[in-house]
């Protein structure tokens, strides 16, 4: 948690006043300079200000609310979130996809039938042991990835 | 050996399963109250609930259609254990995470959460009911055969004792679907076939390697001991050499009665007509099984346009996992998005591991039951497998414990099924009628048993892979373009869900009733490749044309569904009502019906 120079035993309403009133003075100045992103840089700069106690409530009220109402600035880091977590899902999926159509038309070269691993002839090998593994790699690349985009975007809202 | 010794042995391994099954869901719901019950589970962690989710899913399909599967068609079936399980792997990508985050706890509550509208609500409804019916008859049928491989009953008594056990399951809540319970589920499945299967290969590392090694050759597999075959149904038997055999009855339309001739080629053999095969012959196949071992051991060996199939199968099993209804709900036990992700991760893992041993025990039955391949009843190669093995008391005890755990497959598939299917049957279908969830349950398990017993069907696997592409072809598009695309309409996902699902039901309906010539049949039985884009399509397109219609909330749904868990955003529906619909005990929805949001 960033430091808070309002300090914890001030009053968490008289910080959300300001926050509303800073939110809405930066909105009409970007909107003035026809300026939509920057968020980040913004958001940074303002989470000084908002902070509420984090312990109790878990809630950077000033972002969230902006998030919540749909402010462009939190209508831009959704899109960008969904946008992120999108490209990933799809990338892994057609990864996915193309192992597994591969595997047929590897098939149709009739000797690969023939081939043995491990005394395993390779279609077995394959379709009977080698693509768990693969799959549980895949998800948890996915996890893993997934996750940290869900950790960068909670950071840019909350610092 | 006593007569019937199999049958009281299967019955003790049953008692014992369903006592500890009972005794655990005691347990379970000792330790917390009705109220606070998804709370309490979801202190048990992804670890549980993965379990859980295995056990719900791993049906009659999985534990006895595969390794039927394998037995005749080779390596070829394997792409259903594939499927089943890469169906996780697209959950995972595109919908675990925001669904859990959604707070929907079916398909209808998600359709109705993200595009607001009781219209689409009652579609998905519908298609909820047929999936599940679809689901249903696998079941009853796998368990007509088990009981009959294990006592020789007619089939239809076994369907209707499961129905009769899961009715009895749902009444008194005996067996509830807490998480605890079917996380026992899975870990029984596993173990019901995992000692048989490490029994029989240690067995079989003993005998004759000739024996083993003949799968490797190219000839057809053959009796390594003399067999009599009594045919429960007209089959048509593929001869790969010209060769004798004892007939008693009728073949080619001739009555026959001694030694008769068989040229290669195709052979009508009518039902109640008796075989002979002495040890050594090479064994017949039923029309569609792989004839040779050769063929056997290679992929893309049947009939029509294999690749093509084979693709369609892909398409089905991948996405429709997602659609379905008992898979659902599970994921509301995990604690948040995050949470859905690392159970997915699991539920990978645990499905990779019990898939090993459909496969080998398939291996196992084409050594050792090439008699499955003439009277056609593969799907029940795991349950004589013991049996004509080992034989003596060993075989009847591990033959035992596999009847038990496959019976345990379908009570526990059944149930989560039939209460999902009643639950909307008496809310959302018929709620003039139905008022009463006992009424309901019974219309839940009627329909598709009548089904069962009016029409011969697919083998187990394939006939639970129809489920699967009408849930691809409907739910599929509704989740992946629901959490992902702000586009989306009301009338435009209904329109989907109507083309692509209605469309891929239409075309199983008759694959199902096994009412096609085998041409017509694969291509039907298979329309996902072209029902899924459709689908797709469709929604994209009318969802353009009535744009004027997305919701003026989409941002703000879009956000709950994707912003970190930590921020606070996602919502959950209220623990209480939740507790009653997740039927604790189902009894709360047995009386009150459903609350709606």
């Amino acid at each position: 948690m960033s430091t808070d120079p309002t300090g914890p035993d001030d009053d968490p309403w008289e910080a959300l006043t300001r926050a509303a009133q800073d939110a809405a003075a930066q909105e009409k100045a970007r909107e003035a300079n026809g300026y939509p992103v920057a968020a980040k840089v913004k958001l940074g700069k303002r989470e000084r200000v908002v902070l509420a106690k984090r312990s109790s409530s878990r809630r950077v009220v000033r972002t969230l609310a902006e998030l919540e109402d749909q402010t462009s600035v939190g209508e831009v880091l959704v899109r960008q979130l969904v946008r992120v977590q999108l490209i990933l899902s799809i990338r892994l999926m057609l990864l996915t996809v193309v192992v597994l159509a591969g595997i047929p038309l590897l098939f149709l070269v009739r000797s690969s039938g023939t081939i043995s691993v491990l005394g395993l002839r390779l279609p077995w090998l394959l379709l009977g042991f080698a693509v768990y593994p693969f799959f549980v790699a895949v998800a948890w690349s996915y996890n893993r990835s997934a996750d940290r985009n869900e950790q960068d975007f909670a950071d840019m809202v909350e610092n | 050996m006593p007569a019937h010794a199999g049958f009281y042995v299967t019955l003790g391994a049953m008692i014992v399963i369903a006592a500890t099954t009972m005794l655990t869901g005691l347990y379970g719901s000792k330790v917390r109250s009705t109220s606070d019950f998804l709370v309490a589970s979801r202190t048990l962690g992804p670890r549980w609930n993965a379990a859980a989710i295995s056990g719900e899913y791993l049906s009659a399909a999985s534990f006895l259609g595969i390794a039927g599967l394998v037995l005749k068609g080779g390596v070829d079936a394997l792409w259903y254990p594939v499927g089943f399980t890469a169906g996780y792997v697209a959950l995972l990508l595109f919908v675990a995470a925001p669904l859990r985050r959604s707070g929907a706890y079916t398909l209808p509550d998600f359709a109705e959460a993200r595009l607001g509208s009781a219209g689409l609500r009652r579609v998905c409804t519908i298609f909820v009911i047929i999936i599940g019916w679809l689901y249903l008859v696998p079941q009853m049928q796998g368990a007509g055969l088990t009981l009959h491989a294990v006592t020789g009953e007619p089939k239809w008594v076994g369907s209707a004792v499961v129905m009769a056990v899961v009715t009895l399951n749902i009444y008194t809540g005996w067996m509830r679907s807490i998480t605890v319970v079917q996380a026992f589920q899975y870990w029984i499945k596993l173990t019901a076939l995992a000692i048989p299967v490490f029994v029989l290969l240690i067995h079989n590392a003993g005998e004759d390697p000739g024996l083993r090694n003949s799968l490797g050759a190219s000839a057809p597999p053959y009796f390594s001991h003399a067999a009599d075959i009594t045919l429960d149904h007209d089959v048509v038997l593929e001869v790969a050499a010209p060769m004798l055999v004892k007939a008693v009855g009728s073949e080619d339309g001739r009555p026959a009665n001694g030694t008769v001739y068989w040229a290669a080629g195709e052979h009508h053999v009518t039902r109640n007509t008796r075989l002979h095969f002495d040890a050594g012959s090479r064994a017949p196949v039923v029309r569609g099984a792989a004839l040779n071992n050769a063929k056997w051991l290679r992929p893309l060996g049947s009939g029509g346009h294999p690749l093509l199939a084979t693709y369609s199968l892909i398409v089905a099993l991948l996405l429709g996992t997602m659609g379905l209804p008992h898979v659902l709900g599970r994921y509301y036990t995990d604690p948040d998005g995050r949470a859905a992700r690392r159970t997915t991760l699991l539920v990978l893992s645990l499905l990779g591991v019990f898939y090993l041993f459909p496969m080998v025990s398939g291996w196992l039955a084409r050594l050792y039951l090439p008699e499955l391949l003439v009277n056609g009843n593969t799907d029940a190669a795991l349950l004589l497998l013991p049996r004509a093995a080992l034989g003596g008391w060993p075989g009847l005890l591990l033959g035992g414990l596999i009847a038990a755990g496959a019976f345990a497959a379908f009570v526990s598939a059944g149930t989560g099924l039939v209460v999902s299917i009643a639950g909307v049957l008496s809310t959302d279908v018929l709620p003039g009628w139905l008022r009463d969830f006992r009424a309901a349950t019974a219309a839940a398990w009627s329909v598709p048993l009548a089904f069962v017993l009016a029409v011969s069907s697919l083998d187990l696997a394939q006939g639970v892979g129809l489920a699967f592409a009408v849930a691809a072809s409907s739910f599929c598009p509704l989740l992946v373009l629901g959490i992902w695309w702000r586009g989306l309409t009301d009338v435009g996902a209904a329109a989907g869900i109507l083309a692509g699902g209605g469309l891929s039901f239409a075309a199983v309906l008759p694959a199902a009733a096994g009412v096609l010539s085998p041409g017509w049949q694969a291509m039907l039985a298979q329309p996902a490749v072209f029902t899924v884009p459709l689908a797709f399509l469709t929604m994209v397109v009318v969802s353009h044309r009535t744009s004027d219609r997305i919701p003026s909330d989409v941002s703000r749904i879009l956000l709950r569904l994707h912003a970190p868990d930590r921020l606070g955003l996602s919502e959950d529906r209220d623990l209480d009502q939740l507790g009653a619909r997740a039927g604790m005990a189902a009894l709360p929805r047995m009386r009150g019906g459903r609350h709606r949001r």
